[in-house]
């Protein structure tokens, strides 16, 4: 019965009232004190979870359906450099410019959480080539259940698992399952094979979660991309309008 | 804190300055088999430090000089080019420079984060040393003055992690103990003592005399591993 909150009618379970928390509120970077003129710059959702949970399918999908309407760029982390940005490429998602691959030395976490620099560089670069940029998606190289970003890093993260992983993963638990801005269960179609029980999935998601949004999501039959498509939306719209994403030029 | 914990600090790998993804040409090295276990480690790491750390540790004593000792905002410029010129003009390989600005960077990044004002600069400001993306040596340089270190230490932090970077990379890589890589590290700590000696030594002679130890081998190494598509460092 949880269930049917999360995707019968293309709606996330839990409040949306927090994916709209305003972005830079976690992320807060810093704000010029020498007077410099403050402009906006893109949002950053990371997107991280397991190896093989479909992280770079689900970027694939957003750039399909948000690129025609908005500035995106991406930046992949990839334990063997380039497989996923040439992934996203060859897919033709996006102009290839606008996919930077990172190198992260064999430690995918450490880049996107303990030592962040080699990706503010890339999401850096590609701000001042692309000036009106909207959304940046940092796509963590995959890992396992501790990895998350740091929020000096991303305003929002997506932590993606898929059912064939097993439906225990969400009782695991695990900093991404437990605070994730937002809980993608992917490849929901494949339930019944595996023998995943979904309500189970949603049952333990939820109480290891809290409010915190659960999206099941099959990327083939197209079931939950519509509540995943309006989350980010949210992300972008909320950050406009609460100005948290103020940031100095050239910071 | 005191000079000594900023110092400690400014040589803390866990400084989030990008370094873990660099393997200062011990990826291609291990590739190569040049390096394979921890006593060719050991021979590798020794011409590393003989060579292209050398230069650097060199390098970055003087641009802590620089920094500390030219506060003028109209006559630092032209001494920080002079330094960034002879630094070029010492690296052949393009891979190796793009390494070093790369790192130079995100180096400067958390210098501002983590010792502001000063030499370091603030963020939002133009670096100092008139680009953003100095040498690596250069940054450290920067970073050393701006904690109120001296060039000796300055030279310390990048004759160490000449050595440490490298070694852990080569640790990740090859599954190698880690007590006898920091052993390893340990028995060129005298080198690297010496080495900083003679770069705070050699400051008063200038940009210009800086050593001029060519390392083709490790130039080499950088290049073939630049184009390397199943890479796990960025250099």
């Amino acid at each position: 019965m949880h269930r049917d909150r999360f995707s019968a009618h293309g709606e996330l379970a839990g409040g949306s009232g927090d994916a709209a928390a305003p972005a830079g509120t976690r992320s807060a970077g810093p704000v010029a004190a020498s007077g410099a003129r403050p402009r906006r710059r893109p949002v950053r959702i990371g997107v991280g979870g397991p190896v093989g949970s479909g992280k770079t399918a689900l970027v694939a999908e957003l750039c399909r359906s948000l690129g025609a309407a908005h500035e995106l760029a991406v930046v992949t982390n990839d334990i063997y450099t380039t497989e996923d940005a040439d992934f996203l490429r060859r897919a033709g998602v996006l102009d290839a410019e606008r996919i930077t691959a990172v190198q992260t030395g064999c430690c995918p976490h450490t880049a996107i959480r303990d030592d962040i620099a080699a990706n503010l560089d890339a999401v850096e670069r590609l701000e001042r080539r692309f000036p009106r940029l909207e959304l940046v998606l940092v796509e963590s190289g995959g890992d396992n259940l501790t990895a998350t970003f740091s929020y000096g890093l991303v305003d929002r993260q997506v932590f993606v698992v898929d059912v064939a992983g097993g439906d225990k993963v969400p009782r695991k638990g695990g900093p991404g399952v437990t605070r994730s801005d937002l809980l993608v269960v992917n490849k929901v179609d494949l339930a019944p094979l595996v023998g995943a029980d979904l309500d189970v999935m949603a049952r333990d998601a939820a109480a290891k979660r809290g409010d915190r949004p659960v999206a099941f999501v099959s990327l083939r039959t197209g079931e939950g991309i519509a509540a995943l498509r309006s989350w980010v939306l949210d992300a972008l719209g909320g950050a406009r309008s609460a100005g948290g994403a103020v940031h100095a030029a050239g910071a | 804190m005191t000079a000594t914990v900023l110092a400690l600090l400014l040589a803390d790998s866990r400084l989030p300055a990008g370094a873990h993804a660099h393997s200062g040409g011990a990826e291609q090295a291990v590739e190569e088999a040049d390096v394979r276990d921890v006593r060719s480690l050991a021979a590798w790491l020794a011409g590393r430090l003989a060579t292209a750390v050398t230069v650097e540790a060199h390098a970055a004593a003087l641009a802590c000089d620089v920094a500390s000792s030219t506060p003028d905002a109209v006559r630092a410029p032209a001494r920080y080019a002079a330094l960034d010129a002879e630094l070029d003009a010492r690296l052949p390989s393009p891979a190796v420079r793009r390494a070093s600005r790369r790192q130079g960077e995100q180096y400067l990044r958390a210098a501002v984060a983590v010792v502001p004002g000063g030499a370091a600069g603030r963020a939002g400001e133009d670096p100092a040393c008139g680009r953003r993306d100095p040498h690596l040596c250069v940054a450290v340089g920067i970073a050393a003055a701006a904690a109120g270190l001296a060039p000796r230490t300055a030279a310390a932090i990048v004759a160490y992690h000449g050595v440490s970077s490298p070694a852990g990379a080569a640790l990740r890589l090859l599954g190698l103990d880690p007590l006898e890589v920091a052993a390893t590290v340990a028995a060129l700590a005298p080198a690297c003592d010496a080495l900083s000696e003679r770069a705070a030594a050699a400051v008063a002679e200038g940009p210009g005399a800086l050593p001029a130890h060519g390392a083709p081998a490790l130039d080499r190494l950088a290049e073939l591993h630049c184009r390397r598509e199943d890479r796990l460092f960025a250099s």
